[in-house]
């Protein structure tokens, strides 16, 4: 038994002080009986220790059961079957092992069952049901599930004294080094059993266990990508790897000999990507010349790291000073760049070598690096006389097509005046019509006035006329003749005159986009900013949306369908919309999305709800397994913005089997310092032996109040009710 | 004009000036059938609105570039290099709106020009903060020169951030067009011209060595001024040139692609093939 006293010290010293000032004053007090004085000293007492609230607490020994958490591996390679050709799928192999040991588990300690995927999912330990689709995830994450548990990982809270971890150990994510469970907090060691579920070994054939690579690549530099083949009943035999690009085409192409019954080999593949943007490879094994018995794909992101311009000049000037002075200054931009500095017939009228010039290697610039840069620009250049050859302007034209971008800069070298007509190779890939004759007029004065165009800058400035008006006018321009199919003005201009013409249109060409600029000298908006401050900076703004363009940075499209990242069965999307001024559309333009789901013949509508101006998002649920088309069309106060479409593949889940990767399952338990074990050999019994000793404890048995005793009460209450009586039947007051 | 030609040079001697007489009557009658083919050549080059023009800052007297000088300028720009200049002749004031229509100006004084009052000195300073480039000609020929001492003051003001330092010997202005190994000029009272820098590019190129006085000629073709020292005329002509092309390229030279051909050149100028 305890003693408890419920009140704090300030009680007691206060019930304390009440007692000895009650004591002295009865000490002082004459005349009265020790009788009495006892009666009404017990009263007092009694009265002062209730106060403090004390209890009486009875225990009896005891034992506590341990705490014991098991997890169920709930992705989709647990969806598998068990072992080759066998019906069982490993899910289910584990969830009647638990349902056939669950009995003799909750006898000797307490039990809970969870199913672990992106979070915890509680499941009945004695039925514990299969993840439903919303919770069956491509990947498990223990390392969140562990945390979860243990809240912060183990190091603030016990949690439960042993956890059983049931997975077959395909897709524990994230992985750490060598594609299994990274390192855990050192507080989980020996807590976790790790039972493996499914048969590890390798059927006889051959299995991509992994394909991967950086999640990010820089455009134009090597990055590797690396492909585990597993093979078995192969020896002898030869093996063939091919890597392909999203289009198809064998980037790169491995035959070897495998020598054991059972190899597993690593692959390394070194590749380059082009241009920037997703970029999706297949690794594809099989017999030599023979069809594809195993792939595996993977996507990578590939980033710019600079972008890489080429800036040829066909003479000095003062745009050409200003646009390179310009160029350099941008940190993200690697330039290389010419200008002709002297024409054959120029006589500087010294020695040779008092100049500073070098012969114009053109072969270099137009064939043999062109394909290291992303944007040309090529200003007032001279084509049939410093690059006559056919083969250059193919070399540019081919540059285009395969995703460079093409800035053609005008002047009395260029367009018409260059002859550029005469070379179907370059005017093809032109927006812009050009005349046969010298189109530059050295005197026009060119107004420019933006069209509704991405690349002309932002809405705000693009809507306001007077800006444009009070800009500084641009002086000679190529005249232009009407837009080619496909092509959009960028920026148009007026003259005093009233005359009107295209200044910048842009073309897709190919992958390539080009953009014609009829005027060369845009620096004049660059002195303007000195004229009037509001011009500060336009100089810089428009040739940076036209290096955004070039490059595809810029997005042209006014509808635009995003797959956002998903873990399970149901997939968002985000829908961009801008109307026909390139700007989100405001709530008084009327947005009407029309999107559907096409599924094996079906078509299902779908629902955008709004998530901001101009953004709208979809949770779509897919119409079965197999390959779905998401379509949406938006139109907009009457006028039609645009279509965009989207395909993705919805999985049935294991449909083949693929061995569990009980190697690292095995390096997993080594390096936490947890064990392993295959589930069908596990025995409940030997794993709760492993469990440390059940602590002993003190059960309470029963809890006395005195404050809310009623016979407490009771005798305090006759307590004073006799002092009081016995002290009238004295004379006492 | 005549005024300006009486302050920069030394008048030529009488008899020698005397012989010049029947030379300049007899070639009146070709210039008259030249200078019409020559304006017709240049016709389309005048026509070239926004190409490069050596217009002149506008300070009033004591300041101001010869015509032929401009024109022979101009003329061995255009013979030599892949510009076509416009040979209009400009005369731009710190006032003037246009003074943001032109990239490079010329300024030439023998003399201090008046102080620049708040509005031009603002003005001065937006031009070239914008992109734009002021060279400067010392045409005094004296070391204390009061038209120098005037710019200094002057340029504490308009770009007190920056301040006048010597070319570097590997800048780009000095490898622009030719390799430049002496400065030239018709004086030699520097080594090397001098620059103020803004945001990585010269603004303010000073020369005091007089580059404009190397080309002024006569109307039968002789120069105005004497140089005595030989290849100083050669030199100052490459360097002027240099300055235009610098305007018209920036630091183009600086490129890395462009750095192994010419060090190549200077060590073998470096190694007395000097011409």
């Amino acid at each position: 038994m305890r003693f408890f006293i419920g009140e704090s010290w300030h009680f007691m010293a206060a019930a304390g002080l009440a007692l000895l000032i009650f004591i002295s004053a009865l000490k002082r007090s004459p005349g009265i009986a020790s009788g009495l004085k006892a009666l009404r000293l017990a009263a007092a007492g009694l009265a002062a220790f209730l106060i403090i609230k004390p209890s009486a607490v009875f225990y009896r020994p005891g034992f506590e059961k341990l705490a014991l958490t098991i997890l169920l591996d709930g992705s989709v390679s647990m969806q598998g079957p068990a072992e080759k050709n066998g019906a069982a799928g490993k899910y289910s192999a584990s969830s009647s092992w638990l349902k056939k040991n669950h009995a003799e588990t909750a006898r000797a300690v307490r039990t809970e069952c969870y199913i672990f995927s992106d979070r915890l999912y509680r499941t009945d330990c004695s039925s514990p049901a299969a993840p439903a689709p919303g919770a069956a995830y491509f990947e498990s994450d223990l390392d969140r599930a562990l945390n979860g548990l243990f809240q912060g990982g183990g190091g603030e809270r016990a949690g439960p004294d042993r956890v059983w971890v049931i997975t077959d150990g395909l897709s524990l994510g994230p992985p750490g080094p060598g594609g299994t469970p990274g390192r855990f907090p050192p507080a989980l060691k020996n807590k976790i059993e790790l039972l493996g579920v499914g048969d590890p070994r390798t059927p006889p054939g051959v299995v991509i266990k992994d394909f991967s690579g950086p999640g990010f690549a820089i455009a134009h530099i090597p990055f590797g990508l690396k492909a585990e083949l597993a093979s078995a009943g192969w020896a002898g035999r030869k093996l063939e790897l091919s890597l392909k690009d999203q289009d198809g085409a064998v980037i790169e192409k491995r035959t070897f000999s495998v020598r054991a019954d059972e190899e597993i080999s690593v692959s390394s593949f070194t590749l380059s990507a082009p241009s920037v943007g997703p970029r999706a490879y297949r690794i594809c094994a099989g017999a030599p010349g023979g069809a594809c018995q195993a792939a595996k794909d993977l996507t990578v992101s590939v980033i710019r790291e600079k972008l890489r311009v080429m800036y040829l000049a066909g003479r000095p000037s003062f745009e050409y000073a200003c646009l390179r002075e310009f160029l350099k200054s941008q940190s993200a931009i690697d330039l290389v760049s010419f200008v002709i500095l002297r024409n054959p017939e120029d006589l500087p009228n010294a020695d040779e070598r008092e100049l500073s010039l070098i012969p114009f290697p053109v072969n270099e610039i137009f064939l043999r690096d062109i394909s290291h840069f992303d944007v040309f620009l090529m200003q007032d250049f001279d084509l049939r006389r410093f690059a006559p050859a056919p083969s250059y302007a193919a070399s540019l034209a081919d540059f285009v097509r395969k995703g460079g971008g093409l800035a053609v800069i005008g002047g009395p070298a260029a367009f018409g005046s260059g002859g550029y007509a005469t070379m179907d190779l370059l005017s093809d890939i032109l927006p812009v019509e050009l005349s046969g004759k010298p189109d530059f007029d050295p005197g026009r004065i060119a107004q420019a006035v933006p069209a509704p165009h991405p690349a002309a800058g932002d809405a705000g400035r693009r809507e306001d006329a007077a800006f444009w008006r009070g800009a500084p006018a641009l002086q000679g321009t190529n005249i232009f003749g009407p837009l080619k199919p496909g092509a959009k003005a960028v920026f148009n201009y007026s003259t005093p005159q009233g005359d009107e013409g295209v200044l910048v249109a842009e073309k897709t060409s190919g992958k390539g986009r080009v953009i014609a600029l009829s005027g060369g000298d845009t620096w004049r908006w660059k002195l303007g900013g000195g004229r009037n401050i509001k011009y500060t900076g336009l100089y810089g703004d428009f040739w940076s949306r036209i290096l955004a363009y070039l490059d595809g940075t810029l997005d042209l499209k006014k509808v635009s369908l995003e797959a956002l990242a998903h873990g399970g069965f149901i997939r968002p999307f985000r829908l961009k919309v801008l109307n026909d001024s390139y700007v989100p559309p405001g709530e008084d333009e009327g947005v009407n999305i029309d999107a559907s789901l096409k599924f094996g013949g079906k078509v299902l509508p779908v629902e955008f709800e709004p998530a901001a101006r101009g953004l709208y998002q979809a949770q779509v649920r897919p119409a079965g397994y197999g390959r779905h088309r998401l379509k949406v069309r938006v139109r907009s106060g009457g006028s039609f913005l645009g279509s965009d479409e989207a395909v993705f593949e919805a999985f049935q889940v294991g449909p083949d089997f693929v061995p569990s990767d009980e190697a690292g399952l095995i390096k997993a338990a080594r390096e936490n310092s947890w064990n392993y074990h295959r589930l069908k050999d596990a025995k409940p019994r030997e794993l709760l032996k492993a469990m440390p000793a059940a602590s002993s404890v003190r059960n309470e048995v029963y809890r006395f109040e005195f404050g809310s005793s009623r016979s407490v009460m009771l005798l305090l209450v006759v307590l004073f009710s006799a002092a009081w009586i016995w002290g009238r039947l004295r004379g006492l007051p | 004009m005549n005024r300006a030609k009486k302050s920069y040079g030394k008048p030529r001697k009488a008899t020698e000036s005397k012989k010049l007489i029947f030379a300049t009557r007899s070639s009146f009658a070709f210039r008259c059938l030249l200078l019409p083919s020559i304006a017709f050549l240049c016709f389309p080059l005048l026509l070239s609105a926004g190409a490069f023009s050596l217009a002149e800052l506008d300070l009033g007297a004591g300041c101001g570039i010869m015509e032929s000088a401009r024109l022979e300028i101009l003329r061995a720009l255009a013979g030599a290099t892949s510009v076509e200049p416009e040979f209009a002749a400009r005369k731009i004031k710190l006032s003037d709106a246009a003074l943001f229509d032109e990239p490079f100006l010329t300024l030439s004084c023998a003399g201090a020009p008046e102080s620049l009052d708040y509005g031009e000195l603002r003005a001065l300073r937006l031009y070239l903060v914008s992109g734009g480039t002021l060279f400067v000609n010392d045409a005094s020929g004296r070391r204390r020169s009061p038209f120098a001492e005037w710019l200094r003051r002057t340029m504490e003001l308009v770009l007190p951030e920056s301040g006048f330092q010597p070319v570097a010997k590997d800048h780009s202005l000095l490898k622009s067009f030719f390799l430049i190994s002496a400065p030239g000029g018709r004086f030699n009272l520097e080594k090397e011209p001098a620059a103020m820098e803004y945001s990585g590019r010269y603004a303010v190129i000073f020369s005091r060595n007089d580059l404009v006085g190397v080309w002024p000629k006569d109307s039968i073709g002789r120069y105005v001024y004497d140089i005595p020292a030989a290849g100083q005329r050669h030199s100052g002509e490459k360097l002027t040139l240099n300055i235009l092309i610098y305007a018209l390229t920036g630091s183009y030279k600086q490129d890395a692609v462009h750095q192994p051909f010419i060090m190549q050149r200077l060590r073998e100028l470096d190694a007395g093939a000097s011409p």
